[in-house]
């Protein structure tokens, strides 16, 4: 599929901010699913906007705003080819205790998304659904398929409940939080499981949605207006695979990947500081629409 | 028993701690150990007993007294563990402890090996980590270092080398090897007080320097510059360097203002500095001077805030310039990484591993607890060891565990079990004493501390530090708990004596501009020292008048002067409305409520937080006459109900007279003993600013539709002569004019006299004045901005005709006077606003070439 992404984040200072200092993390990655054939970032007011690739492989770019400011807008736009990616987890008949052995060889390259990092952690509760869900003797795809499904079953999608800063321990408690916090738990889990597991950060076609070209209309996916954030899993075939415990699925044609990282710290679409008051508002909106359907 | 040496505390990375929570009571054992009178190299023995019968009898007492006096006079401070205070003055023991050249020199080679190594390792953990790969090192280790920088990873630095400056604790066996306990290849810390340690015992015993032919360590700190110097990508012919400090840690403040000063570099915050366009600038009053090197002396958590989130100090986007090259830091950020305790076990294999060499000076034998077979030796054995946290584990600590009772060892033994990976045990270090001429003259441990700068093994100013024990029981080696440090006598061997000393300041970098924060704090303080005395005058002439028996009179008619004083406190006009019974309540407001952000006290508290923030550039007396003021307030603040029942308005007036006698000690301090430099100025500027403001407001309330009035009501006159007084101007008037004060002339004095200090052109011409001079060879529109809006001023208020205000026209009209001081207003603030701009805001973005 092919997708036009549009993302604006609007800052409005209640008094003139200056000496403004920030990284964005908006590009669309590259990768054998996906393709990025145009982007741009729009920064008004007006400065020059450098860039670097971060460790993780995420496309930084930055800005520098020393003069007095009271809003700061940063615009995004991608144009991204997405290609589906059915059988991800198919014809993995072993368990998950193999699956482990399988990625030992890896351990050094593994090792920081079998950790736990500012996000993500091994409390008791998360221990818990570990021991049930993925016991090392069950099978790998199974045991991962309905972990995805256990999450989305159990918890219910809704903002305004939980923030960005949302530990696991608490999103237990409320039981209810947005696409952060499911995948926060789904890497919980795997990492306390020993399968290694990393932050997707990106977008989901969630708009108005065009007629297929047999006439049927995809079901809208939830995680609009924002970023939408899911989880990959190391997978004993080698391939980092796409899971997103929001809406029950495999990462598919329709989710756009931005960034990859340990978790929700390592690729905020936005970060940085500025002199002046506190309290700005922040007003964010990301429209993804899909301007052809991929010929067959 | 082998004895224990501590490292500063300040090499330990955990942001929060501030030093390493010792457990353990006082050791009894007698030192064991060799004495370095026997154990030293043949010459250095010689040395000794030389020393010995130089430093007898009344030699002895006179030099240690000198030395003692100069400790104190030069302020060599240490904090002390678990005390707040931080004015303890080191203990200096002025037997200084010798090395023979010889001995000296293997020494520093082994020392520049390990710099070697780590500079290899820093190049390859940040890059393709090859060590990591083959195994020689635990990934384990390195990945779950919080100091391992992901974002250094793939960031070149010049000529890669990570590691500038580098300190290493040694201590020597009794057979007279030396082993090496920490290696400090961040932020190594001390050179300040080895250099001090000399400049102590040359001036207390210069004699004893004919004894032996000592390597001079005074031009250590140009040393570092000219090395600093080299690391300038720039190719600039003048690099510029400054020092980084983090203002918190006061710790490493004396050292890290000591060395700048000695480099002649800026000591700067990292608000100091500012990212633009991919480059790093200080700012400075004359505009933005772009930095080459930053010589660091921030952990690298603190370096900056958007790369490595949690801090709220440092340098937005540094770390963007450093990957563009476009700055060098030193030493590199990620060098942090070498504070594990546990990387220190690898060395051996690091050295064969990059240098295919063996390690030249062993390393104290470390176990580290997360490999199971050498932590069950270590809880097998508990009472060997010291034990410490490896460094980058939050709360970091250390235990001498042959201090401990049963009860620590058995909580001590949980610890490690529970969380081995988070501990190290070591050794404990080879015993080694060292004469000493405490009191009781009997030896004591002793450590020795070497900075190296780059690869130099032989460096023209050797630099080194000794550190003994407190007393001669003790094996706790640290200035922290109360030990003290000795002068190092490093002999100078035929090498060193050949080369030459370069002795002159050649290094020594253009003196860069005054920092725009430094003026910035000296601007405001000069503004609220002013505006402090304005408002408790004012408020002092409002109460005088009231009890100076005019009761008969109509309430209404002081309405402008408490429109006065609202204005001139930053309030609406009406906002004292009017009421004298409330009177003592508007004392209590005005001088001592910290909640009104305009209070006298509210004034001095900025003013003396902006004091310590810029403490190297306020002169000790103003200081001093600051905390007088403000003992003055803080003495009456206590409960508001209190103060208005207890304080009748002779007793507020006798408060206000004291502030007001003490702010013009602060005055005639800042006048006396400030240096007449561009700080000074800056300071000149706030005060005529403020007075400036304070003048247009205060007249503004009281002419206010009242320059019509013909007849002169007798309140005019009350409210003229209050507005005299409110503005310290009635001796002026009465010098003038011998008559009672009239709208007119009270008008032209007040706005035009050139003799008066309280007149708006005597401040506005100041302002112009200061502005000229300082920025006198400035050059760009930026830098000369502010001083174009002063000199219009001038001329504005010079030439100001103030007849049509007062002499009806044809029409019968008179000018309106509050109109033409509201215009004042404006421009004043639009002065105001412009120094701030471009100054110390930089909005008027003006970079310097």
């Amino acid at each position: 599929m092919v997708f036009h992404i549009e993302h604006t984040t609007e800052y409005t200072y209640p008094e003139a901010a200056t000496e403004s200092f920030s990284e964005l993390r908006l590009r669309p990655r590259e990768s054998g699913r996906q393709q990025v054939s145009q982007h741009f970032t729009y920064i008004q007011p007006q400065v020059p906007v450098e860039s670097y690739v971060d460790y993780f492989g995420n496309y930084v770019e930055t800005i520098s705003i020393p003069f007095r400011h009271t809003n700061l807008v940063v615009r995004s736009v991608s144009d991204v080819v997405t290609h589906e990616w059915t059988d991800a987890l198919s014809g993995l008949d072993l368990t998950i205790s193999e699956a482990r052995q399988l990625h030992h060889p890896l351990r050094r390259e593994l090792f920081d998304f079998l950790q736990p990092s500012h996000f993500i952690s091994c409390t008791p509760e998360v221990t818990q659904m570990a021991s049930e869900l993925l016991p090392p003797a069950s099978l790998f795809a199974e045991s991962i398929y309905e972990l995805n499904n256990y999450i989305f079953e159990t918890f219910r999608y809704e903002s305004g409940v939980t923030t960005a800063r949302t530990t696991v321990a608490e999103f237990f408690e409320h039981q209810r939080g947005v696409c952060q916090d499911f995948a926060h738990l789904m890497i919980s889990v795997c990492r306390c499981a020993g399968i290694p597991a990393r932050y997707v950060s990106g977008y989901i076609e969630s708009d108005i949605i065009p007629a297929n070209s047999d006439g049927t209309v995809d079901q809208a996916l939830i995680g609009n207006a924002a970023s939408h954030a899911w989880v990959e899993i190391f997978s004993p075939n080698g391939h980092w695979v796409g899971l997103d415990p929001t809406n029950n699925m495999l990462e598919g044609e329709r989710h756009v990947q931005v960034g990859i990282g340990r978790d929700y710290y390592d690729v905020p679409p936005l970060s940085g500081v500025f002199k002046g008051r506190k309290h700005q508002t922040l007003n964010v909106q990301v429209r993804v629409m899909r301007t052809q359907v991929t010929p067959e | 028993m082998p004895a224990a040496i501590e490292p500063f505390p300040e090499e330990l990375t955990t942001p929060a701690s501030a030093g390493p929570v010792v457990e353990g009571s006082a050791p009894v054992q007698s030192p064991g150990g060799g004495s370095e009178l026997v154990t030293a190299p043949a010459e250095a023995r010689k040395i000794y007993e030389k020393l010995t019968g130089a430093l007898s009898g009344p030699v002895f007492s006179q030099v240690n007294a000198k030395a003692e006096r100069l400790m104190s006079d030069l302020g060599i401070t240490f904090d002390q563990y678990g005390e707040k205070r931080s004015d303890y003055i080191v203990p200096f023991d002025i037997f200084p402890r010798v090395i023979e050249a010889g001995e000296w020199e293997i020494l520093m080679r082994g020392l520049i090996q390990r710099v070697a190594i780590w500079n290899a390792f820093f190049r390859d953990i940040y890059d393709s980590q090859e060590v990591l790969k083959s195994g020689i090192i635990p990934f384990e280790i390195i990945y779950s270092d919080p100091n391992y920088l992901r974002g250094s990873v793939g960031v070149r630095v010049p000529s890669n080398i990570y590691v500038h400056a580098a300190a290493f604790d040694l201590a020597r066996g009794e057979n007279g090897d030396w082993t090496v306990i920490d290696d400090y290849v961040s932020r190594p810390l001390g050179a300040s007080y080895a250099v001090q340690a000399r400049s102590v015992l040359s001036q207390a015993g210069p004699e004893l320097f004919e004894l032996a032919e000592v390597s001079p360590v005074s031009g250590y700190a140009n040393e570092l510059l000219e090395l600093l110097r080299g690391y300038a990508q720039s190719g600039s012919a003048e690099p510029r360097v400054v020092a980084l400090t983090a203002r918190e840690e006061t710790h490493a403040y004396y050292e890290d203002s000591f060395m700048a000063r000695q480099m002649g570099i800026p000591l700067v915050a990292g608000s100091d500095l500012v990212v633009l366009y991919g480059r790093v600038y200080y700012k400075t009053i004359e505009g933005l001077e772009p930095i080459d090197v930053i010589y660091r002396r921030t952990g690298d958590s603190g370096i900056d805030p958007v790369a490595h989130d949690n801090t709220s100090g440092g340098v937005p986007g540094l770390m963007s310039c450093v990957r563009k090259g476009t700055v060098a830091v030193a030493n590199a950020i990620g060098t942090g990484l070498g504070d594990n305790r546990a990387l220190a076990a690898y060395l051996p294999r690091l050295a064969r591993f990059y240098l295919n060499e063996p390690l030249q000076l062993p390393v104290i034998p470390r176990l580290l607890c997360v490999d199971p077979d050498q932590c069950q030796q270590v809880l097998d054995h508990l009472r060997d060891y010291f034990i410490a946290t490896v460094a980058t584990v939050p709360g970091q600590r250390v235990w001498r565990t042959a201090e401990l009772d049963d009860e620590e060892v058995a909580a001590l033994r949980l610890q490690i079990e529970t969380n081995p990976q988070n501990f190290v045990a070591e050794a404990y270090a080879p015993a080694n004493t060292l004469p000493t001429a405490a009191g009781d003259g009997r030896p004591r441990h002793a450590g020795l501390r070497v900075f190296t700068l780059g690869n130099r093994a032989l460096p023209e100013y050797p630099c080194a530090l000794t550190r003994v024990a407190a007393d001669p029981q003790s094996r706790i080696i640290s200035t922290g708990f109360g030990g003290g440090i000795k002068d190092t006598w490093i002999l100078r061997g035929t090498a060193a004596r050949n080369a030459r000393v370069d002795d002159s300041f050649s290094t020594r970098q253009r003196r860069l501009s005054l920092g725009s924060r430094t003026a910035e704090s000296l601007y405001w303080m000069g503004r609220y020292v002013e505006r402090a005395e304005n408002t408790t005058r004012i408020v002092k002439v409002l109460q005088s008048i009231q009890t100076e028996g005019s009761a008969l009179r109509d309430d209404r008619s002081w309405i402008p002067l408490w429109e006065a004083l609202a204005r001139a406190t930053g309030h609406v006009s009406n906002y004292f409305k009017r009421s004298p019974a409330k009177q003592r309540n508007v004392t209590y407001y005005l001088l001592l409520n910290r909640s009104n952000a305009t209070s006298v006290i509210s004034c001095i508290e900025h003013c003396r937080a902006n004091a310590q923030a810029t403490r190297e550039s306020v002169a000790p007396e103003v200081w001093l006459a600051l905390n007088l003021a403000h003992l003055l307030l803080t003495d009456r603040v206590g409960d508001q109900k209190e103060f208005v029942q207890a304080t009748s308005a002779e007793s507020a007036i006798a408060l206000e007279d004291a502030v007001l006698n003490q702010l013009d000690a602060v005055s005639g301090a800042v006048q006396k003993h400030m240096l007449r430099d561009n700080g000074w100025q800056f300071w000149n500027l706030g005060v005529h600013v403020e007075r400036a403001v304070t003048i247009v407001l205060v007249m503004r309330q009281v002419f206010l539709k009242r320059q019509n009035e013909t007849a002169l009501a007798p309140q005019i006159d009350t409210n003229l002569d209050a507005l005299l007084r409110m503005l310290s101007s009635l001796y002026a008037y009465r010098s003038r004019f011998q008559t009672r004060p009239l709208l007119r002339n009270v008008a032209t004095m007040l706005l035009q006299d050139p003799q008066v200090p309280h007149s708006l052109f005597y401040c506005v011409n100041k302002i112009e004045e200061t502005l000229a001079s300082v920025f006198r060879t400035a050059t760009t529109d930026a830098a000369t901005t502010p001083a174009r809006l002063a000199e219009h001023l001038k001329f504005e208020t010079n030439f100001l005709e103030l007849d049509p205000y007062f002499v009806a026209d044809a029409k019968g009209e008179t000018a309106d006077l509050g109109r033409l001081l509201e215009t004042y207003e404006r421009e004043l603030t639009l002065l105001s606003s412009a120094i701030s701009d471009h100054y110390l805001y930089h909005q008027a973005i003006n970079i310097l070439r």
